[in-house]
């Protein structure tokens, strides 16, 4: 259960373009565990979805893996060849995108497309035996009458229908570890509970590994088992789900804890956004990238960025708050 | 506080088309009737397809209603032409959910947001002062003033918009999911500024969004919508901490709680919610929600349960308190 | 009263700077494509040889005789485009740079004077055919319902017919001559761009800062004029410039097939057509001026290529370009 199944060390992801070069992801380090469920939360921009795609060596240009490692199961992934990588997607790293309109080819059935990574990776012998394999598939996903449905075109569907072919497309191969990307972002409340549920139960039924990225806080706490911060392109704190909503370390998760509205709080409780805007990633600040909007910000935030440091046990943080001069 | 807002039996159905005959009507709000009191921010919520966007457009006379009225300040807004109408859209006005598709990219800012003004033949003095103190009111500096739109964030646009809408000095605006676009932190930012503004300059808000926590948070009423029809009327905290109607206590129930115990505790009293959301095309007989309803019984399935007050004004359609 | 001036100066700059940065963008996207450019060279030399052909020619003239009677040169060129002279179907020689036609007349000069003929009239055309487009479409797309059933149907049953035929119907019916090709090729153009219109309307009409207008009280008039119309502009520009060819070339059948310009007008397809019965022998005749106008409609081709690159917003957003280290 402890055993070690991503690795990610020191990467950092580019994107250049016209107006410079945007630093992505600059520095993340991360390690998943087997079996765990690991949230990756983060705003819009913070480099997130980035980072997942890295691990698949899909990251679209102009962004290139500038430097790093990514051991996947042992294997140093960046370093192998297109071919054995390919060999991974789908097979072994299954990928649910985040939005499910455009994630299926309004062409093709959705059984099809839900079986296709079967095809690919010589799973099946045949197409017959992969539309065999696919009812049962929808079955597993919870989508009723599930013959009829893999039958069916994309705009036939409706959106939560059309996740749930995602998920399934993702799961086809029984990968051991599924890499969920804003899962329920464009989704209803109530259908987000059953797709979380479903999520649920696939981990319980396979033992699946579960990375999920979102930014939402309450998805997090209630899905996983150890969460990483990120803000505009680094980590900022790692810690086990009930530390970090107990006690919050890096001044960004306080803030964004307190910016959240809570259907528990009441209405006189005021919000308290965190001033400022997340930084140009163009020229992003020096040293620590938050201390333009923090509160805490001393001298050495300026102009040093703070290492990670293990505040208590599987706690970490990267602030000068922590970390000794 | 007598009411700004009366809605009355608001009816609009779409109708949907094959080739050249009507096959069926989208039932996107179907007899909707509730008060909205100055000065309050009075919310809506409800999941895609409930009508909760139609009704806040249909409000303003965006689109003309099926049937229905509404009273604004006692007059029935689908009653009133030229001069009156233009008197209207003065004291009402709308902020959309979408920050990149609301501001003509073509124009500069100072054009965007001193339009109104120009369309209404507004004396407010110098025009770039003008905008430029609704731009400081919305957080904004003079800078920003001959940008064009693409140059700004999410947020910013979000605040330009606002600006625009306040350019009238409306005394009662519909924000329709203001902040769904944005991310959490500069949501904040934008939610606490409505709330401020809301309270300088009186103004009275209808609130619209599908996430509960939003509006419960900038809300002093909620209305709950489900397929067209109000199923749930009460006061903020009524709503949570009492919420009667079946698919008030799902909607609850099914949202994420930022509290690892908390969260996992409620996963055991869950409502996952059967089947999908049906459409707006052909609703259900009888109560719309009795096929995923728990409680469901039989008389649900026959008859529409009535909008009735179970106490302090909290209403509920639902035949658990209806009497038969 | 430098100072004001300086003032006022500094407020324009000011209010105008974030257009300024737009075109620079927009400058520099253009110039990174060499067909772009080409196309817009090819263009501009085009357009100048049409708008100042004859003096063009006049100065060349000129220069040359300049040159003749120094002894520079051998031979003294001669531009007569519409005088007959004696050397009836001489190939391209010193004297005469492009040949001479079944009259003698320098084809060369013909040529020039042709481009001239070309351009006037397929702006003429377009002049008239695009804001005949714009407001049908405008309106049919921005109303919808029975007013744009009328207006799409009617497009449509223009758009049937293929454009040569229906313009040679109409020119052959109001007799041979340019005035009827102008008249022709505008009845033919029109639809084209009332789809063009109609389609971005339709995509911008669904954008929320319309209907925010609307909230605001603005009327339908206001609102095509001041919303829609200045963002449905761009697909225009460039399909106009495209279009440019394309009325040249159907201008350049119609004299071809001897329904347009009539002699003696020199028009590039007139002179082509004249050619044929010469073909392959005196081959001049036809290929020059045929080959001319390829390259006139390829220059346009290739100028809207490079605006369309360069006008679609979303594509000067993210040009990508090898980094030489790190910028700043």
């Amino acid at each position: 259960m402890n055993e070690e199944i991503l690795r990610i060390e020191g990467l950092k992801v580019y994107f250049y373009t016209y107006a410079g070069v945007v630093k992505a992801i600059e520095g993340v380090n991360l390690s998943v565990r087997k079996g765990e469920c690991f949230g990756l939360v983060g705003e819009t921009g913070c480099g997130k979805s980035v980072t997942m795609r890295s691990v698949i060596k899909l990251v679209p240009p102009p962004g290139r893996i500038v430097s790093g490692k990514i051991y996947f199961e042992g294997l140093d992934v960046l370093s192998l060849p297109e071919s054995e990588v390919r060999k991974l997607r789908g097979r072994k790293i299954g990928f649910i995108v985040q939005e499910p309109m455009s994630a299926l080819d309004p062409l093709y059935k959705v059984g099809y497309q839900a079986g296709e990574p079967l095809l690919v990776h010589g799973l099946v012998k045949d197409v017959k035996e992969m539309w065999k394999r696919v009812v049962n598939l929808f079955k597993t996903v919870m989508i009723p009458e599930p013959k009829e449905r893999s039958r069916n075109y994309p705009h036939e569907l409706s959106g939560g229908m059309k996740q749930r072919v995602v998920i399934a497309t993702a799961i086809s191969c029984v990968p051991d570890l599924i890499i969920a990307d804003e899962p329920t972002t464009n989704v209803d409340v109530t259908i987000q509970a059953q797709i979380l549920d479903l999520l649920r139960d696939l981990r319980r039924k396979y033992g699946t590994t579960l990375i999920l990225v979102t930014h939402n806080l309450g998805i997090v706490a209630e899905m996983c088992d150890r969460v990483a911060v990120m803000y505009a392109g680094q980590i900022v704190e790692l810690a086990n789900v009930y530390d970090l909503f107990k006690d919050p370390l890096h001044p960004y998760t306080k803030g964004l804890l307190e910016a959240v509205p809570i259907i528990t709080k009441s209405r006189e409780v005021r919000l308290k956004p965190i001033p400022g805007t997340i930084p140009n990633l163009i020229r992003p600040p020096p040293g620590c990238r938050f201390h333009p909007r923090c509160s805490l910000v001393a001298e050495i935030c300026k102009r040093e960025r703070p290492p990670m440091v293990e505040v208590k046990p599987e706690h970490y943080v990267a602030c000068w708050l922590y970390a000794k001069r | 506080m007598k009411a700004l807002i009366e809605v009355r039996d608001l009816v609009k159905y779409f109708p949907v088309k094959r080739l050249f005959w009507t096959v069926g009507n989208v039932h996107a709000v179907d007899r909707v009737s509730f008060d909205i009191l100055k000065g309050e921010c009075f919310g809506l919520v409800g999941e895609s397809g409930c009508g909760k966007t139609t009704l806040g457009r249909l409000i303003l006379r965006l689109i003309e209603p099926t049937n229905g009225k509404v009273y604004f300040q006692g007059r029935n807004v689908f009653e009133l032409k030229g001069k009156e109408l233009m008197a209207f859209r003065r004291k009402a006005q709308i902020v959309f959910q979408d920050p990149f598709s609301s501001l003509d990219p073509r124009m500069m800012i100072f054009d965007i947001i001193y339009e109104p003004v120009r369309v209404h033949k507004i004396d407010v003095g110098n025009p770039e002062e003008y905008v430029i103190s609704l731009l400081e009111r919305v957080g904004l500096k003079k800078e920003h003033l001959y940008r064009y739109p693409h140059e700004f964030s999410g947020g910013q646009r979000q605040r330009i918009v606002i600006a625009r809408a306040l350019a009238l000095r409306p005394i009662f605006m519909v924000l329709d999911e203001p902040t769904s676009a944005l991310d959490v932190s500069v949501q904040a930012q934008i939610l606490n500024m409505l709330r401020d503004l809301q309270k300088d300059l009186g103004l009275t808000y209808l609130f619209i969004s599908h996430d509960l926590s939003v509006v419960r948070y900038m809300s002093h009423t909620i209305a709950v919508m489900y397929l067209g029809k109000i199923v749930e009327i009460a006061s903020s905290e009524e709503v949570f901490e009492k919420p009667l109607h079946p698919y008030t206590q799902m909607l609850f129930s099914a949202i994420p709680i930022p509290d690892p115990e908390v969260a996992r505790a409620r996963l055991e009293k869950r409502i996952i919610p059967k089947g999908e959301v049906p459409s707006p095309i052909n609703p259900p007989p009888g109560c719309r929600f009795h096929p995923r309803c728990p409680y469901a019984m039989d008389i649900c399935k026959r008859e529409e349960p009535p909008l009735i007050e179970v106490g302090e004004g909290h209403k509920v359609a639902c035949w658990l308190y209806a009497k038969r | 009263m430098f100072k004001s001036l300086k003032e006022r100066y500094e407020k324009w700059k000011f209010k105008n700077a974030a257009k300024i940065e737009e075109y620079r963008l927009m400058f520099y996207a253009f110039k990174r494509s060499p067909l772009s450019v080409a196309g817009s060279i090819m263009v501009i030399i085009f357009v100048i040889l049409g708008v100042f052909g004859p003096w063009i020619l006049d100065g060349i003239r000129g220069l040359m005789g300049f040159l003749y009677s120094h002894g520079i040169i051998r031979t003294e060129p001669s531009f007569n485009a519409f005088d007959w002279s004696l050397d009836v179907l001489q190939p391209p020689s010193w004297k005469h740079w492009f040949g001479t036609d079944d009259y003698g007349r320098d084809i060369f000069a013909r040529s020039m004077l042709g481009i001239q003929v070309s351009l006037v009239y397929s702006l003429v055309v377009l002049v008239v055919a695009i804001p005949i487009g714009i407001i049908l479409g405008l309106i049919a797309g921005y109303y919808g319902g029975k007013v744009d059933e009328v207006i799409s149907r009617i497009t449509d049953m223009f758009l049937a017919f293929p454009a040569l035929v229906l313009a040679m119907a109409i020119s052959a019916s109001l007799g041979a001559g340019l005035m009827s090709a102008i008249i022709a090729l505008i009845t033919v153009w029109w639809p084209g761009y009332v789809r063009l219109i109609r389609g971005q309307v339709l995509s911008v009409k669904e954008n929320l800062y319309i209907e925010a207008a609307r909230a605001v009280g603005m009327g339908n008039f206001s609102i095509i004029v001041k919303h829609i119309l200045p963002n449905v502009i761009s697909p225009l520009i460039i399909y106009t410039t495209m279009d440019i060819a394309g009325v040249v070339l159907t201008g350049a059948n119609l004299s071809f097939l001897g329904l347009g310009a009539q002699p003696p007008t020199p028009e590039l397809g007139r002179i082509v057509f004249d050619g044929l019965d010469y073909l392959p022998e005196k081959w001049w005749y036809s290929l020059i001026p045929g080959f001319m106008l390829f390259l006139f409609a390829l220059g346009f081709n290739l100028l809207g290529d490079g605006l369309r690159d360069v006008l679609d917003p979303r594509f000067r957003r993210r040009l990508e370009f090898e980094v030489k280290g790190e910028k700043e």
